[in-house]
């Protein structure tokens, strides 16, 4: 047991109390966690910074709106609900479309107003919140993704998550929904994650509940050797949130909307691990690697070629 | 703020909590076993005497603190006396006194004695003021003429004595130690000799008396030896081994040439030393000594409170032991469990209602609030309002439990005062969201994962020494805390990372 412990920490694995004590806790200041755990904040951040966000279509604050929540949608076919402060992707229902006065979801069941409604007072009860506490309902625009990942996703919108340290993206994968995920893009739903090589933007291998597949387990196409569309934009993009949130050490999760290009979905404070999986390889070596040239990564670009020149991964 | 601050923090926590601990069990004898049993000699000294009539006042020499052995507790059966003690540095005279009283009369004075591992503050006396020859006459010369003799012998206060009490107690026939001694050869005359001649030779010194403490002795005997001082202090020496410490096992009564009690208004007087080895539980006799000393550690101590909120401390004090281990289970293990603390919680349940009970309780509770709340899911109901169904759901179904368990005869389902209802309804509800949100599996692993560490929890708090320990020493908590801090800057893989990880591990 103590060698596994040993090979992991030579191989550079990064544990979740390594993450909260080295970077978590030093790196990122309690007071912009908000900026991040409200998902209204991080929109309106990532508007100001220039980037794009998923169009708004409207709020429900308080219980008394909840009724006139249908009213919010009823001039466009297809949106997201989610809870504002909702944290690894639960309570988001997304409807593709109506059908016969319902709504129509993206894991196929139908859902009436009255459903909408209680879903939505749910959500502003905080069930689905971080700590519990009362929250918001969004509605937005449903992405509708990029052809590329239509031979690799079931039913939902696969996204890209980067993990950025002190503005430098170290890590990146895509994670594709599957039947078992539901049509959501969440790694512990079900959700495949496939690394992705930093400076080509080419998918690695790909992990789907722990263990390592190379094809999508519903449309058995290879997951492996995707090239992702606009790559360097991503990396930009990703670069660049460091700057929005003052967050050393965050997640930023990003989709590729067919039409227009890549959208920022969520930041997120406490990425999650299994991007190490997904990648074949630990974290820690490359986050010390910028720690020690952090002097010379102050600019954007300097940034991205750093992560180009070094993150390349050991699996091509 | 960096580590090594943490590291100093630390270090300050345990050391303080060390020391206080530490104090408190060898100086002040503080058991750190539970039920852990000590010698306590009681000692008891009866007297007899025929009363004539008249005024009676018998003065009685009573144990003091000496030493390792420390009275704790001193009392007297004389019906009808009035008693008064009145100690000096030296001796504790306990005064029996009565206006007229006529025929036998019996005085019992009882005294409970505690031996201790430590050398405890031996009680130190004044220097002795200067002694006058007792001996005129032939007498006196004959003590000079010894004096002359031992001195060319010995070296210093402690060899002259040694000598001294050799030759007193075996006197060679025609030489000036028999003549001193005269017809009288008791042990507790050769000691009042060697006291006097001892003065006569400029080393103060005093005869003292005391007894051995043996096991069950219906008669004891009083034995006698000699102190002398020297630099300061006072030196017993040992007649049997003339070494200069206190014959072993024997404790000091009094010292002087004053008899072991002095009676008038009686005759045909007669005394009478029982000694009894008890065991006491250490606990008690260290509190008993600690109060007749009135320390201010004990004053202001859990034992200071009355004995109801002290129950509760009992239990409030092993919290920290539970929490440290829940922080270990979920920060070095990572088991996942609903509620940061809600396994204490129930394992504080668990110890109201023993740990089957416990678990009956509260796998019976969690499955029908399960139950009820995913029926209430179907009537679409706003979150406090549906909260607050379940809590309520959650007594009901504890009512009913309690009232089939008494009529089935198990009266442990009744003791569920304890019980966390809020939490249980808690638990329910965020049992239920995870089932709808991750699937069953998920749910069920955080339910039974949830148990397994209250059950754990309730082991290591029901633990009667980490009770005790506690309790007695509440300052270990320090440590406890010390502990908690250290873990909170721990930064190594959790055991369920091992095995989530293997696949990184290879490839070499």
């Amino acid at each position: 047991m103590f060698g596994l412990a040993k090979r992991l920490k030579e191989a550079g694995v990064l544990g979740i109390n390594h993450r909260n004590a080295v970077y978590l806790l030093p790196y990122n200041e309690r007071r912009n966690y908000p900026l991040v755990d409200d998902k209204v904040l991080t929109k309106d951040l990532a508007i100001k910074a220039g980037a794009a966000v998923p169009d708004l279509y409207g709020l429900v604050e308080i219980q008394q709106q909840v009724a006139g929540a249908p009213d919010i949608v009823k001039d466009v076919e297809d949106f997201v609900v989610k809870p504002a402060q909702g944290s690894q992707g639960e309570g988001i229902i997304v409807v593709t479309g109506r059908s016969a006065g319902m709504y129509r979801l993206a894991n196929g069941t139908l859902m009436d107003d009255n459903e909408l409604r209680f879903h939505v007072s749910n959500i502003l009860s905080g069930i689905y919140s971080l700590g519990g506490q009362s929250d918001k309902a969004i509605f937005e625009y449903r992405v509708k993704f990029d052809p590329v990942f239509e031979k690799i996703a079931y039913r939902g919108v696969p996204d890209v998550r980067i993990i950025v340290f002190l503005g430098v993206p170290v890590m990146a994968m895509v994670r594709l929904p599957t039947r078992m995920s539901g049509g959501k893009a969440n790694l512990h739903q079900g959700a495949i994650g496939a690394g992705i090589d930093i400076p080509t933007g080419q998918t690695l291998t790909a992990v789907w509940k722990n263990a390592v597949v190379s094809e999508h387990p519903d449309t058995l196409n290879p997951v492996s050797g995707v090239q992702i569309p606009n790559w360097d934009k991503l990396l930009d993009i990703a670069a660049r949130s460091y700057e929005m949130t003052d967050l050393g050490y965050q997640g930023i999760d990003l989709v590729l909307d067919a039409d227009r290009g890549p959208l920022i979905l969520e930041l997120n404070a406490r990425p999650g691990l299994n991007i190490q999986i997904a990648n074949r390889e630990g974290l820690a070596h490359r986050l010390e690697a910028v720690v020690a040239n952090r002097d010379a990564l102050k600019e954007v670009d300097d940034r991205i070629a750093f992560a180009k020149e070094n993150f390349g991964s050991v699996l091509l | 703020m960096g580590k090594k601050h943490l590291y100093i923090l630390c270090s300050v926590l345990v050391v303080i909590g060390v020391a206080v601990t530490a104090y408190r069990m060898f100086v002040l004898d503080f058991p750190a076993l539970p039920e852990q049993t000590s010698e306590i000699w009681r000692i008891e000294t009866k007297i007899e005497f025929d009363a004539s009539g008249k005024q009676v006042k018998l003065d009685l020499q009573t144990p003091q603190n000496f030493g390792p052995y420390v009275v704790v507790s001193q009392n007297y059966v004389a019906p009808g006396y009035g008693t008064g003690s009145v100690s000096d540095k030296i001796n504790r005279t306990t005064t029996f006194s009565r206006a007229s009283v006529e025929g036998r009369q019996t005085i019992y004075a009882g005294a409970i004695i505690h031996r201790v591992r430590s050398r405890g503050a031996i009680v130190e006396d004044e220097s002795p003021t200067q002694q006058r020859s007792r001996y005129t006459g032939s007498e006196a010369s004959a003590s000079q003429a010894l004096v002359l003799r031992l001195s060319e012998q010995s070296a210093d206060a402690e060899t002259f004595t040694r000598l001294l009490v050799a030759e007193l107690s075996n006197p060679p026939a025609g030489r000036e130690a028999a003549a001193l001694l005269g017809a009288n050869r008791t042990s507790r005359n050769v000691m009042r000799t060697a006291a006097r001649v001892l003065a006569d030779a400029n080393i103060p010194a005093r005869p003292v008396h005391g007894i051995a403490l043996e096991p069950d002795r219906r008669n004891a005997q009083l034995t006698h030896w000699v102190e002398f001082w020297e630099d300061g202090k006072w030196y017993p020496l040992d007649p049997a081994t003339g070494a200069a410490k206190l014959p072993a096992r024997t404790m000091p009564l009094w010292r002087g040439d004053t008899p072991m009690f002095r009676l008038t208004g009686g005759v045909n007087a007669s005394s009478h030393i029982s000694i009894r080895r008890v065991y006491a539980f250490t606990l008690r006799t260290a509190l008993d000594r600690a109060q007749s000393a009135k320390n201010r550690l004990v004053e202001f101590s859990l034992f200071g409170l009355p004995l109801q909120t002290q129950e509760v401390y009992r239990l409030l004090l092993v919290v920290p032991i539970g929490i440290l281990f829940l922080v270990v289970l979920r920060n070095v293990v990572g088991i996942k469990t609903f509620g940061t603390f809600m396994p204490v919680l129930i394992a504080l349940a668990f110890r109201e209602t023993q740990l089957l009970g416990g678990v009956i309780m509260f796998s019976v509770v969690v499955a029908i609030g399960l139950l009820v709340r995913f029926y209430l899911e179907q009537l679409k109901l706003l979150l406090v309002p549906r909260l607050a169904c379940v809590v309520m759901v959650v007594i009901i179904i504890m009512t009913i439990l309690s009232i089939v368990a008494h009529k089935l005869g198990f009266d442990r389902g009744l003791s569920v005062a304890l019980f966390p209802i809020v939490i249980l309804a808690m638990t329910i509800e965020r049992m239920t969201v995870v089932w709808d949100e991750r699937g069953p599996k998920e749910a069920m692993q955080q339910g039974f994962g949830s148990l397994a560490v209250a059950i754990l929890c309730y082991l290591v708090m029901n633990i009667p020494f980490v009770q005790h320990f506690l309790f007695v020493f509440p300052e270990s908590l320090l440590i406890v805390l010390a502990g908690c801090l250290l873990l909170g800057r721990y930064s190594g893989y959790r055991l369920v990372e091992l095995p989530r990880f293997r696949v990184l591990a290879g490839g070499r």
